[in-house]
């Protein structure tokens, strides 16, 4: 199994820059991390296991501490949208965008709970065959990952069968971060709409006894809007240009 | 005997009006109320691309996907399909602020209310439709007539003013003319 930043490190530094991003919570938070302030995810390494992970997260902290660096999160640059706080929104607006804007590579990373919420959005976007969108899926068979790791309800579910079935031009499951990597590209560059199933490796489990609940942000509902209005306008500049 | 109306709203002032806005996708689940409009839609709308979703959460961003790449849809799914994307429609309209206009179908409404006020209907599912939209901030329109098809465009420049949602209610079944 790879690790999370493995899963969407791949994402960050291989996707291009005409391409839109579509990402739900769990992968959100990580893509702010790595990405850091300016949306270079560029020098993350992308190592295995937990280690991997620890190193991963420790440079990408690093990153922001530099000359010329900056805080994490945010800075999504209008290429990357969060459907947040939206369970089951990712593969709908992907679809859309992709729709909308042929000429672009669009990329969902999708949560394995968040699609189950949705499943039925298989069979919408695969009726829909948008050629331009690659739908990847991070299956760490957990909810609030990374948090309390409560298990999500799709043991023994494939999620690339039921893309298959459900009518997506191509659909596969990547295990291995390396693997993952080398076959980013072609997967990037296949007609699609083409599916992934990423098995990931939930993050380590922060709450237990004691631990304190802190509050969600303000910015936790306001950034879908921000992100939104920031993509809305980039996508209709170049359209202009 | 089952009661019969006659329709005085229309599937082809609805595709006008539609076409007249530049609308160029419908995002939907079927509606029994606007049935003639999706026929319509199925068999071919130039410049107007049909697209079915398996629920109506999906018609909500599917339709903000498209919005936030340049596209103008529109929204037609029925009054209990607005309830179950309830939380959909606070997320992308309310929220994140996303201008959407919908054609929402009031299903259910019984023959005797036309003409009528629809919070005065019998059944829940219409009754309740103004009062839930009115109790989240989201402004409707009736659509009782042909003629108020002309509110569409009003919709649109509303929805994209406020950055939010604009519901149009379709009263009554859409005749098949």
């Amino acid at each position: 199994m790879m690790n999370m930043v493995q899963a969407c490190g791949v994402v960050a530094q291989q996707r291009g820059d005409n391409s839109i991003l579509v990402a739900t919570m769990g992968a959100m938070f990580v893509f702010d991390r790595i990405e850091g302030g300016n949306g270079a995810a560029s020098g993350v390494p992308l190592v295995g296991g937990t280690a991997g992970l620890v190193i991963g997260l420790g440079v990408a902290k690093l990153k922001t501490l530099l000359p010329g660096g900056s805080p994490p999160g945010g800075a999504t640059g209008g290429s990357r949208i969060s459907s947040v706080p939206l369970m089951g929104g990712a593969a709908g607006l992907g679809l859309g965008l992709a729709l909308a804007q042929p000429q672009r590579r669009v990329v969902i990373v999708d949560g394995d709970a968040s699609l189950l919420m949705e499943l039925g959005s298989l069979v919408t976007v695969a009726q829909a065959a948008p050629r331009n969108l690659l739908h990847a899926v991070i299956r760490n068979g957990t909810q609030f990952t990374g948090l309390a790791n409560l298990q999500s309800p799709a043991a023994g579910f494939s999620f690339a069968e039921a893309a298959r079935n459900a009518g997506y031009r191509h659909a596969e499951r990547i295990d291995d971060g390396a693997q993952w990597a080398e076959r980013f590209p072609a997967l990037l560059a296949m007609g699609g709409p083409v599916f992934v199933e990423l098995g990931v490796d939930p993050l380590p489990q922060r709450a237990g006894e004691g631990f304190a609940q802190t509050e969600m942000p303000d910015e936790q509902f306001e950034r879908m809007g921000r992100e939104a209005l920031a993509m809305q306008r980039r996508l209709l500049a170049a359209e202009a240009a | 005997m089952s009661a019969t109306a006659t329709s005085r709203i229309s599937a082809s002032a609805a595709v006008a009006a539609l076409q007249r806005n530049g609308v160029d996708h419908v995002v939907t689940v079927p509606d029994w109320v606007q049935l003639s409009l999706h026929e319509r839609l199925q068999r071919g709308v130039p410049g107007i691309r049909l697209l079915n979703t398996t629920n109506e959460n999906q018609c909500i961003t599917v339709a903000a996907g498209l919005t936030i790449g340049g596209r103008k849809p529109v929204l037609v799914m029925q009054n209990q399909g607005l309830y179950n994307g309830l939380n959909t429609l606070r997320a992308v309209c309310l929220d994140a602020h996303v201008p959407l206009v919908f054609m929402v179908g009031q299903f259910g409404r019984e023959y005797a209310n036309l003409g009528q006020d629809p919070r005065q209907s019998r059944r829940t599912m219409v009754r309740i439709m103004e009062p839930l939209l009115e109790a989240i901030g989201v402004p409707f329109v009736r659509i009782e007539t042909d003629a108020d098809f002309d509110g569409l465009e009003d919709a649109y420049a509303r929805a994209e003013r406020e950055r939010g949602a604009v519901v149009l209610l379709v009263g009554a079944p859409m005749g098949w003319c």
